[in-house]
């Protein structure tokens, strides 16, 4: 066979031969500049002619150069093409690179396929450079801004948290999960948990959004796949990486107030609660009391009035942050690596709230034989997550809670600066005990209790990740190899949580209860997940334009999630954190242990081909081929097939274009095809029993109502697109049009009470759902002058959600938010706020016919609010360099959503008049006439439409401005090859009508979360 | 040539032979499937044991409490049950959802397990006592509902549903008189079956069954027939009163098991709902009311052992404040106790105007609860009327009766400016439409068939 083909390479190369007769004999070979490998099929022209020929197997190619040639052209699909000046040099060694984003058509490779070939579509690449200096700790939120079709937002402000949301093209589940899958090296890793990992080991980040890319994936390609690949060693003399950075965080500006000391008390006195209204003249108690009894009460109400304690300045703290990092590459022709170090640590915007990690990469690659090599990509890292109380929660625990709950008059600490925690309950020196008792009433230190929890308690997390993927290739013959991958995504994680058997909640107990003195808990969760890949990968080019490749593989994944945990009391008190301390239980000592634990596991088995066809470099057409079956799934349904088309035209290869040269690259795509959402539980389709006692008799209890035939959402997607590069590369991007359904889609459909299921709710596959949008990608180069180059870009997304269908019903109704036909996912479903009754202070609401009432009902709820999913999102990216010194700045926004704010329900509702309120309450309606939003203290607080609000954002997320060390200067140190300073401002502004902390959150609901900071950092990078 | 094609064939070999390797039948680990968890009699018994422990019961008390005037509002109190405190409720008050959801589900696991029990020995004494077992807890769940949610007895006006068979039905609501039918089919189905244990009142038994009988009745003003219940309950189980000196033991869950108490629910570790007190830390929600505790002479020994006061002074719910040396606020709910049967027994004989036999149900109890009991005066129906309410009041306080007792008797609430610190709301008139509980609106949406009950929407 090989021979066969050699014989047509030598006619081939002979007829273009004999078509020129002064001639001389160019050879050389063409090696990909990332491996250092021969490229078959690469073509080599001689300029401005009709020569040419296509490199062998390995490479190689022997060319006939008529005598007057000039420059030869040596190009390959997905490499940049370069031009040699032909000076009659009888050897030339080309080394091609990879084509780089915007200049060239991406080709991301999946499952390993060799060369060039692999996936085509709508794919944006992020690379290493974009990510390098983001000094934030987990890599999902650098991604934030840097390309079209993917929107980050952050969840929460502590350092490694894993609650940061990603959606590429919009939520086209519901409950499934929206999570795209990521793959590190062939490895598919947990979403969510990047802690441990250090992204500076990343060589490239590629979005993979479309059908063509994506379907390869198969059930779990669903929401995009996130495609990493690692840094690896090239061939040469080692290169040595030295990074430090260091930075501080530091709170944004909240956009409401709340009351002062004089204010709250007055506001406590019109909601008659709380010293303010207790102490005050216009209590009924007062008319009981002697004069001495009353100016002591004047006093202790004046003292209170003075106390004007500032909780912000108190919670709130300066973070640091500081990396540092150093890395090895290099290798020999046989065996090349890359070795990494990062030790990162970053403090929050709250005491007891940091990250540090230590990760550690080795990225192998060895030729065993000109047939057989072997790849090793392993990677560990470990982090300990120090987490502040109630994170995110609306509980007194969280700091960023308490720090707007607490009074103003009270006071953080005791006279020796130690918190003094329990309750503030006045004593009148003038009054008996039991008018005492009658008269006032404990109220609970909101802000001392918390700052005693926080300093008497712990909340750690430590996370053991490791990647790691050993893979085998054989080239079996030429164009056809075999390559085997076994991976492994392994993450524990021991949490701990202590609390001091003298911390305040710990010294609680109910009336006539035994003190438990304090508890400790460790939990440990085990989550792996083993890949096992096998592929054959055949390659072949017939006649210099069929362009051939072809991948069949199959895939097994095995996904083992193990916990357990216990918690202990009767704490020793000089034993702090460790389970040592713990004191063993008895029947009658109330210290016995809980203790717990759980399994599960889940399958996936794939079969899957993949096959591309180029003709003439200009028409690709590609087409996959999967077939998934998941254990999570009932048997009626367990397998899904898979599949994609597509085809990409490079237009600028056609002849008709070279009437137009300022057009460099113009491709256009097109593609179809569906990919499955696998988001079930692991036993979802079983119903369950759990095992129970009642009086100590053993019992099964209903523990899920299962559904058999639960199926796979099946997502349909439609792209179509250009990539563009035009006047001299200047001006380049990319457009694409997309329409995606998913069908099957899961909906939690709520039940009846009376139908036996398991929390009245259930998923069933119900419904459709529709993204179709717009992204829009575009770079320009403004100046682009000698030394001094100044880039402007932005990337721009529209996603469209509908709800397309939902079967039986037209709408499913839940709480506050309804999933509708028609509407998009996410809609909020609320009762109309009408305003106050000036003449009552009664809430006024819409019924549904549009009349005023002030009778609240969620029947006239109404779905008028918008949604909580932004349509529009993007970035505005510009950089300007001159000589060494580069100025960057980049620009987020999110814009047409809405989120409901939970936090205004608490801070303006007299319900909860013992923790302090919002400015807002200054306008609390008190006489008839008067004319104000917020309603009387005598009117229940709802929730209403009042709490959705306009959450559109711009935020000025990234400033930078960098030096690079001239190059000269640097040659005369002898060792050090590049220098860079660089100085960054992070989340440094945000436009928003948003009222609450931060308008950019992972969820719908406002409720105190911890806030993203503002950080500054300073780097250094060294390269020897 | 040849060795290639065996490479290659050898490489698709192997990916094939991968494919029939890999199992994706995985059971779960955790939790029992339902083929494997009910195989034999013994497992049956877990299952009815299963449906006992999910008996929940408490949002009856305190949904009663909170709205009725047996409570006082605690300044310190951060939120908690305010809205039904003040009758500010509507249908998506979630402290008003539980009770609702609760029982409802006790139906359908009551169902479930029948269904079960229906593919074993029809003839096996075990299997007739568990359908038994469960034929009451569905009468009994239903009942809870219908007397929340649900008007004043009448046979035409409207009811809830009553489900049979568990299953998606979105069921409509029926008329009172079919569903106090249903329920009293059901009590009448199980009894034969039923065992009697005086020593088991954590499980079902005749007795319980005609207690459940003798309240229904009295719901629905039938009262021969609640007397009749009531004396069966009664006599079958040979309970007796608590004496002064086994009282506390009752609220303690320290007395012998014949002792007062006909049916109650063990609770092991959860709260009785933290309506009073929050059990972590003693904070007070609500006091007694000052109108409940006037209502008790210096010698009540029910004032002792139903009210406290913590170190500062402060008056207590203390009825429900769990076992001694236990957690707090982990107690049993006694569902059916003695003296209520007595005090339904002295209810209908007033009504029969057999003034004689209601004194000495009254006296009766009174004797064992108050160290001289003064002489009730029921010389005509309005006064022995109101010396059965005051009496009833008195004993159950606390228990899910005064809210419910109050609408069936057509009163009204009237807080006194004292038990209505703050901004408090005072007045709730007789026949109000919040005497009747809103049907949860998750119930609304979700089933197209669900009829909300009035006054609550626009």
């Amino acid at each position: 066979m090989k021979r066969i083909l050699h014989a047509l390479l030598f006619l081939f190369i002979l007829s273009v031969g004999l078509a020129s007769a002064q001639t001389q004999t160019v050879t050389g070979t063409i090696t990909d500049a990332a491996d250092g490998t021969g490229i078959p099929g690469a073509t080599i022209l001689v300029k401005g002619t009709t020569v040419g020929t296509i490199t062998m197997f390995d490479g190689t190619y022997a060319l006939e150069v008529p005598a007057d040639a000039q420059t030869l052209v040596y190009s390959f699909v997905g490499m940049t093409t370069q031009e040699v000046t032909y000076t009659g040099q009888p050897v030339i060694n080309i080394v091609l690179e990879t084509e780089s984003i915007g200049v060239e058509e991406v080709v991301v490779s999946a499952y390993g396929t060799k060369g060039k070939v692999g996936l085509k579509g709508a794919i944006s690449v992020v690379e290493a450079k974009d990510l390098e200096q983001m000094p934030v700790a987990t890599f999902d939120q650098m991604l934030q801004g840097k390309t079209t079709g993917l929107h980050i937002s952050t969840g929460s402000g502590q350092p490694g948290s894993g609650s940061t949301k990603v959606r590429i093209r919009g939520s086209g589940s519901i409950t499934s999960g929206n999570e795209p899958l990521y793959v590190v090296d062939g490895v598919p890793i947990e979403s969510g948990a990047f802690a441990s990992l250090n992204a500076n080991d990343f060589e490239t980040v590629s979005v993979l959004k479309d059908a063509s890319s994506t379907a390869i994936y198969g059930s779990r390609a669903s929401n995009g796949v996130i495609l990493i690949t690692t840094k690896r060693g090239k061939e040469g003399k080692t290169k040595v990486n030295v990074r430090h950075q260091t930075g501080f965080s530091v709170k944004t500006q909240e956009k409401f107030d709340m009351m002062n000391s004089t204010e709250k008390l007055w506001f406590e006195e019109i909601a008659r609660k709380g010293p303010g209204w207790e102490l005050s003249p216009l209590n009924p108690n007062y008319q009981l009391m002697s004069p001495e009894a009353r100016s002591a009460q004047e006093e202790e109400l004046a003292r209170l009035r003075g106390v004007k304690t500032n909780w912000s300045d108190i919670v709130f703290r300066t973070g640091k942050t500081i990396s540092n990092e150093v890395n090895f590459s290099g290798g020999s022709a046989k065996t090349r690596f890359y070795v990494a170090y990062q030790n990162y640590y970053q403090e929050g915007l709250s005491d007891r709230s940091d990250m540090q990690r230590h990760a550690g990469r080795l990225n192998l690659d060895h030729n065993i034989s000109d047939k057989v090599k072997f790849g090793m990509t392993t990677s560990i890292g470990q982090s300990e997550i120090n987490r502040i109380e109630s994170e995110g929660g609306i509980a007194l625990m969280n700091p960023f809670a308490a720090v707007y709950l607490a009074n103003p008059w009270e006071e953080p600490y005791d006279a020796n600066g130690v918190p003094e925690p329990g309750f503030y309950n006045y004593k009148n020196p003038h009054l008996s005990d039991d008018d005492n008792s009658n008269f006032y009433n404990p109220y609970s230190k909101t802000g001392a209790n918390m700052l005693d929890q926080m300093s008497k308690s712990t909340n750690k997390a430590e996370e053991t990740k490791f990647v790691g993927a050993f893979n085998l290739t054989w080239d079996i013959i030429d164009g056809l190899s075999a390559k085997t991958q076994y991976g492994i995504d392994y993450r524990n994680t021991l949490g701990e949580r202590w609390i001091s058997p003298d911390a305040w909640t710990s010294l609680q107990s109910g009336e006539g209860d035994l003190g438990r003195q304090g508890s400790l808990s460790e939990s440990y969760n085990r989550r792996v997940e083993k890949t096992f890949t096998n592929t054959l990968d055949y390659k072949k080019v017939i006649a210099d334009k069929h362009l051939i490749s072809a991948v069949i593989g199959s895939e097994y994944i095995k996904n083992d999630y193990f916990s357990f945990g216990f918690t202990g009391y009767g704490l020793e008190e000089k034993l702090p954190e460790t389970p040592a301390a713990i004191t063993p239980g008895t029947a009658e000592n109330n210290f016995i242990p809980s203790v717990g634990g759980s399994k599960s596991e889940r399958a996936l088995f794939s079969l899957f081909s993949m096959l591309n066809y180029t003709l003439n470099d200009k028409y690709t057409f590609s087409g996959s081929l999967r077939r998934d079956g998941s254990s999570a799934f009932g048997a009626n349904y367990q397998y899904a097939i898979l599949y994609s088309a597509g085809l990409t035209w490079d237009i600028t290869r056609e002849n008709f274009m070279s009437a137009y040269p300022w057009v460099n690259n113009l491709k256009f795509r097109i593609s179809y095809g569906t990919t499955g959402n696998q988001g079930v539980g692991n036993y979802e389709s079983y119903t369950l029993w759990s095992n129970n006692s009642y009086v100590g008799d053993p019992a099964y209890m209903l523990a899920q109502t299962g559904d058999p035939n639960v199926k796979w959402e099946i997502g349909h997607k439609f792209n179509t697109g250009f990539e563009y590069n035009l006047f001299a590369n200047r001006l380049n991007g990319s457009l694409d049009v997309y329409n995606d359904i998913t069908s099957d889609l899961f909906i939690v459909q709520k039940f009846s009470a009376w139908d036996g299921v398991v929390g009245n709710a259930k998923r069933t596959n119900a419904g459709k759902v529709r993204n179709r949008g717009v992204e829009f990608l575009i770079n320009y180069d403004i100046i682009r002058k000698g030394n001094l180059t100044w880039t402007i870009g932005t990337n721009l997304s529209y996603n469209d959600n509908e709800i397309l269908d939902l079967g039986q019903v037209s709408e499913f109704e839940s709480g506050t938010s309804i999933v509708r036909e028609g509407l998009p996912l996410g809609s909020h479903y609320m009762v109309e706020w009408a305003g106050v009754n000036p003449a009552n202070g009664n809430a006024l609401y819409y019924t549904i016919d549009g009349e005023i009432t002030e009778k609240y009902s969620a029947d006239d709820n109404v779905a008028e609010f918008g949604t909580s999913n932004p349509p529009f999102t993007g970035g505005i990216n510009t950089s300007l360099s001159y000589k060494g010194i580069e100025l960057s700045a980049q620009f987020t926004f999110a814009q047409g959503f809405s989120r409901f704010n939970n936090q205004t329900f608490f801070q303006e509702n007299p319900n909860f008049a013992q923790f302090n309120m919002s400015t807002a309450m200054l306008d609390v309606w008190q006489q008839p006439g008067d004319v104000t939003e917020i309603q009387g203290v005598n009117s229940q607080r709802e929730f209403s439409s009042k709490d959705i609000e306009d959450a559109s954002y711009m935020r000025f997320r990234n400033l930078m401005i960098a030096y690079n060390l001239p190059k000269n200067l640097l040659q005369r140190s002898g060792f050090i090859s590049n220098v860079r300073l660089y100085a960054q401002g992070q989340n440094l502004f945000t436009w928003t009508n948003w009222s609450g902390f931060d308008p950019e959150d992972s969820n719908n609901i406002a409720s105190y979360e911890y806030p993203t900071p503002r950080v500054f950092s300073f780097g250094v990078d060294v390269s020897f | 040539m040849k060795m290639i094609k065996r490479n290659i064939l050898a490489s698709l070999a192997f990916i094939a032979l991968l494919g029939s390797a890999c199992s994706l039948d995985l059971e779960p680990i955790d939790s029992i499937g339902d083929s494997a968890a009910f195989q034999d009699i013994e497992d049956l018994e877990k299952g009815i044991t299963g449906v006992m422990a999910s008996i929940g019961g408490h949002g009856i008390v305190g949904q009663s409490d909170r709205a009725s005037d047996d409570l006082r509002y605690s300044l310190s109190n951060t939120g908690q049950g305010v809205q039904v405190h003040n009758w500010t409720y509507n249908s998506s008050t979630n402290d008003l959802a539980g009770t609702w959801n609760g029982n409802a589900a006790l139906v359908d696991r009551a169902n479930r397990i029948i269904a079960i029990a229906k593919q074993f020995d029809q003839e096996d004494a075990t299997v007739k006592r568990v359908i038994a077992e469960c034929e009451f807890l569905r009468a009994y769940s239903h009942f809870e509902i219908v007397r929340l949610y649900c008007p004043n007895y009448a046979a035409d006006a409207i009811g809830i549903p009553y489900k049979f068979e568990s299953g998606v039905t979105n069921p409509s609501r029926l008329t009172q008189g079919e569903v106090y039918q249903y329920v009293l089919n059901d009590i009448e189905a199980a009894l034969p079956e039923l065992n009697q244990y005086a020593d088991r009142n954590y499980w079902v038994t005749k007795s319980a069954a005609y207690a459940l009988k003798a309240r229904v009745a009295q719901y629905m003003g039938d009262w021969d027939m609640a007397i009749k219940a009531a004396d069966e309950a009664q006599g079958i189980g040979g309970f007796r009163l608590a004496t002064p000196s086994e009282f506390q033991g009752v609220w303690d869950d320290n007395v012998a098991e014949d002792v007062e108490v006909i049916f109650r629910v063990r609770r092991e570790n959860a709260t009785f709902g933290d309506y009073y007190t929050r059990a972590s830390n003693g904070d007070i929600f609500f006091h007694p009311s000052y109108d409940l505790m006037s209502q008790y002479t210096n010698d009540d020994i029910r004032y002792k052992v139903y009210f406290g006061q913590n170190d500062d002074g402060k008056d207590l719910v203390a009825k429900h404040n769990g076992r001694p040396n236990d957690k707090s606020n982990v107690v049993d709910l006694k569902v059916f106790r003695l003296s209520e049967l007595m005090l339904i027994k002295a209810e209908a004989y007033v009504n029969k105007e057999m003034y004689t036999e209601a004194e000495a149900e009254l006296n009766a109890l009174r004797a064992q609860r108050i160290v001289s009991p003064q002489a009730l005066d029921l010389s005509t129906k309005s006064f022995a009327l109101k010396a059965v309410q005051e009496e009833r009041r008195r004993e159950l306080a606390y228990e899910g009766h005064r809210f419910y007792d109050l609408r069936r008797w057509n009163l009204g609430i009237e807080r006194s400016a004292e038990d209505a610190p703050g901004n408090t709301k005072t007045t709730l008139e007789a026949g109000d439409y919040r005497f009747v509980f809103p049907i949860p609106q998750e119930e609304i949406f979700a089933n197209e068939n669900m009829v909300q009950n009035t006054g609550y929407s626009n």
